[in-house]
């Protein structure tokens, strides 16, 4: 077989190349890399009907996933029988939930420039003639005075932090329900330096009631005065309670 | 072969730092967006941030307490031998009834 | 290119024996501390299985209890031995088809010694307690920003050689590698950076995040890089072209689009926006149709010679690996509709999917690019076609018992089981004890296979391979050949097939 090769007599396969000289060569490459077919990808066969078809099956099904979607993936359809779940029927998600603090001085932000910053100022420090509201004693100490103030309003001379007023106020928070009294006490308690707490639906309720039992006439600065003294007996809410963000109740994450 | 035209450093430098580019792309456009994204705002999310502080406060505090070099089986013993070194004080008067 | 000439051909074989001899010490590396690593995997698999059914097994030893074992069972063999014999092929392939030698050698070696380095760290880590505990990215926390690192200098020098190739057409492999090249990076950063970075602790979107990873991993790295190595393994063993471009070209944009969809649906019934979880179903039922392309493909492309599929060792491996990427992409199917997912999502069914996609897929197309790539790199050819036939046997066997019977039919009994409202908690988890036997038994098959294939490669990586310009093929007898007995030096005188 080697001679064959060799022999000078046969024609190389092409001008120039000397096959065994080539092959020489190759006893120091790699004897895989050489018996190694050229890849080739050319293959231009048309694509068999079945697997069209097949492809197309699977679409179908897919597809099928994708638009019954969400009621094809409810639990509740696949859950074991007498397996006991509560669900609310409708699909209702629930109230809006806020700390106290947040939904109540929110409330009581826009009622207090409805009614009440036209006299005592925007910021709280009152106008000439109308008592600030920041650091008063009649607002910081107790909810009880401010709050009847609110509802009955105040005649006659009335001292707040040294200085007498004497002027007419009129009852200006008449017609506000339990949470939007208790929103704008609040407001008025916690806003321009002043520290308060959150007045509560049962607080506002009690003094709605005391208020009405009074009969509704102004109030003088002596009363007034009087009333510091008067705790409220219902309790302020805690400011991180969680309350339904519309009505202002109470709302207990843990149940339901 | 004739040499391949294509296969030049700056090629080779711009693909380098480009490759590396794409490589991290998306998480940093991820980190960019959830970084100028407003911060939800409801309130389970408050009260999970507060509970987890309380929760890592509490375990603060416990540590100390709870990193008792004295393994569980002779705690005991140990306790016994403090007890009884311990000097005897003077209780409190008994309320007067 | 049907008709080349002698010089083009020996350009051609020139030009590869320079690329593998550019590419020996990194690939070797990758290939051998992989086969070490999935070693290792595998004994961790076997005590994490048994512990299932018999909890007293080794329970002396501290640091080996199932959650620990069973987390690093499952994270050494995703990026121990899945991740580095992957690297091996993807380099060595783009190398190969970008027809460049590689001249970043050295860097790629010595970064594959530091993600040893890394891993080792990692799973001591899990081992001693300190595993992040998330499934597929177990490892603690320090280890996955060293892992993008070390991917990038690796890969970084493949997507180079990509752009600075000569030209001319890109073939089908390329384009799987490119993609995985970059889809790689993109789900592992992506996971990590969402679960650790911007979720911030929050749980419902780290599980979800998580599944989505697991998904991603699997079918947008492992599987386009199998799928590459298959595409370049068919028809240059067969010697035949890919059966057909245009499928080839579908198959691969459908896995493209499809692909990063899917994964939500692990997740079904928890509290994520539900159209996360049918779009995931939707998503895997769909990545049937790549899978269907691919298979038919190569199918087709080595269907007329059924002898070469016998008896060449990477093309045995990579057909049956191909048969199980179709497979795997119908369990997925299977188990991504409402219907089995409540019988099986809390059941061993899913990690039976995981093993197979895991070993009956990806592992298969990789031991079948190994077969081929070690001889040429080392230029040895492998020494012993028992020690193959084992490997190739007995991995067909472990993987299918474990996922078929074990995982699938297992897990719906389970299901079925635990879902039987009569039936005490106690007694349905009793029932799925001997399934949890039978995966311990195939997991000692896969073992047995793997030593054969560890000691083969280790005998290769020592150059004590065989020295002989003809292959070995799994034929049963090797007398009466054209090319006469293995072994002849000499034979480079007579013709070649």
């Amino acid at each position: 077989m080697v001679q064959k090769y060799a022999d000078s007599t046969k024609p190389d396969l092409e001008e120039g190349t000397n096959v065994a000289a080539t092959h020489a060569r190759l006893t120091d490459a790699s004897a895989a890399a050489e018996r190694e077919k050229v890849l080739r990808e050319n293959g231009m066969e048309p694509v068999s009907l079945w697997v069209v078809l097949g492809c197309f099956a699977v679409v179908l099904i897919a597809g099928g996933v994708f638009f019954k979607g969400g009621n094809y993936f409810n639990n509740a359809a696949f859950v074991a029988a007498n397996y006991q779940q509560g669900e609310e029927p409708g699909g209702d998600t629930g109230p809006v939930l806020e700390p106290a603090f947040k939904a109540y001085m929110a409330k009581g932000k826009g009622l207090y420039a409805q009614k009440c910053a036209a006299c005592h100022g925007g910021d709280g420090n009152g106008n000439p003639g109308f008592p600030p509201l920041t650091g008063s004693e009649y607002v910081v100490d107790n909810a009880r005075v401010v709050t009847m103030i609110a509802l009955n309003g105040v005649a006659g001379p009335i001292v707040v932090k040294g200085k007498t007023y004497n002027s007419n106020m009129a009852a200006q928070a008449v017609g506000l329900n339990e949470y939007e009294l208790a929103g704008l006490i609040t407001y008025i308690r916690n806003s321009w330096g002043n520290e308060g707490d959150v007045m509560s639906i049962e607080q506002a309720a009690e003094i709605l009631a005391d208020s009405d039992s009074r009969g509704g006439s102004q109030l003088s600065g002596d009363e007034a005065i009087e009333m510091i003294q008067d705790k409220l007996k219902a309790a302020p809410l805690s400011k991180e309670q969680l309350v339904d963000k519309k009505t202002g109740i109470i709302v207990d994450a843990t149940e339901g | 072969m004739e040499p391949n035209q294509r296969d030049t450093p700056l090629r080779r430098f711009n693909t380098f730092w480009w490759g590396l580019g794409l490589f991290v792309v998306f998480a940093v456009a991820s980190l960019i967006f959830s970084a100028v994204s407003p911060k939800s705002e409801d309130a389970q999310t408050d009260r999970r941030r507060e509970r987890t502080k309380f929760k890592a406060a509490t375990v603060e505090s416990q540590k100390a307490v709870l990193d008792a070099k004295v393994p569980v089986t002779v705690v005991y013993d140990e306790l016994g031998k403090s007890l009884v070194a311990a000097k005897p004080t003077a209780s409190t008067k008994p309320v007067e009834q | 290119m049907s008709t080349e000439s002698t010089q083009q051909m020996a350009e051609d074989a020139t030009l590869r024996a320079e690329i593998d001899r550019s590419l020996r010490h990194p690939v070797m590396f990758f290939f051998t501390s992989g086969a070490a690593w999935l070693a290792v995997s595998l004994l961790l698999g076997i005590i994490a299985t048994a512990k299932s059914f018999a909890p007293g097994f080794l329970s002396c030893v501290d640091c080996l209890t199932y959650g620990r074992t069973f987390a690093a069972h499952m994270n050494v063999l995703l990026y121990g031995w899945c991740a580095q014999a992957a690297f091996g092929t993807m380099i060595w392939l783009m190398s190969r088809l970008s027809r460049q030698p590689s001249q970043s050698s050295g860097v790629i070696l010595t970064v594959g010694h530091a993600w040893n380095a890394v891993i080792a760290l990692g799973t001591i880590g899990i081992l001693s307690g300190n595993g992040s505990g998330q499934p597929w990215m177990g490892f603690p926390n320090f280890v996955w920003p060293c892992l993008i690192v070390l991917y990038a200098a690796i890969a970084i020098w493949s997507v180079i050689q990509f752009r600075v190739r000569r030209g001319g057409h890109v073939f089908i492999s390329q384009w799987y590698i490119l993609a995985a090249l970059f889809w790689f990076p993109w789900t592992l950063l992506t996971a990590h950076v969402f679960i650790h970075v911007i979720g911030d602790g929050h749980p419902v979107f780290a599980t979800a995040i998580n599944a989505w990873f697991r998904s991603g991993l699997l079918f947008l790295f492992f599987t386009p890089i199998a799928i590459a190595s298959a595409y370049y393994l068919a028809p240059k063993v067969t010697g035949r072209p890919v059966y057909s471009y245009s499928l080839a070209l579908f198959g691969f944009w459908a896995l493209a689009v499809v692909g990063p969809w899917a994964g939500m649906q692990k997740l079904y019934g928890a509290p994520i926006p539900v159209w996360l979880q049918y779009a995931g179903a939707g998503a895997t039922i769909l990545l049937l149709i790549p899978a269907i392309a691919v298979s038919v493909n190569i199918l087709k492309t080595v269907s007329a010679k059924g002898e070469t599929v016998a008896h060449s060792p990477s093309l045995r491996f990579s057909v049956a690996g191909i048969i199980g990427l179709a497979a795997t992409a119908l369990f997925a199917a299977a188990l991504a509709l409402p219907g089995s997912m409540s019988l099986t999502q809390f059941s061993i069914a899913s990690y039976g999917f995981d093993i197979f996609a895991l070993y009956g897929f990806f592992s298969m197309c990789m031991f079948g690019a190994i077969y081929f790539i070690v001889p040429r790199i080392t230029g040895r050819e492998w020494i012993s076609t028992k020690f193959i036939r084992v490997h190739f046997w007995s991995s067909i066997y472990g993987v299918v018992f474990i996922a078929l019977f074990c995982g699938l039919l297992g897990g719906y009994l389970q299901g079925q089981a635990v879902e039987n409202f009569s039936e005490p908690f106690a007694s349905a988890m009793g029932r799925y004890k001997i399934y949890t036997i039978g995966m311990a038994i195939g997991w000692v098959f896969v073992l047995l296979a793997n030593f054969f294939f560890c000691f083969h490669l280790l005998l290769m990586w020592l150059r004590l391979g065989r020295r002989s310009n003809h292959p070995t093929l799994l034929k049963h007898n090797a007398h009466g050949q054209v090319h006469g007995p293995e072994g002849d030096l000499d034979s480079l005188q007579s013709p070649t097939s």
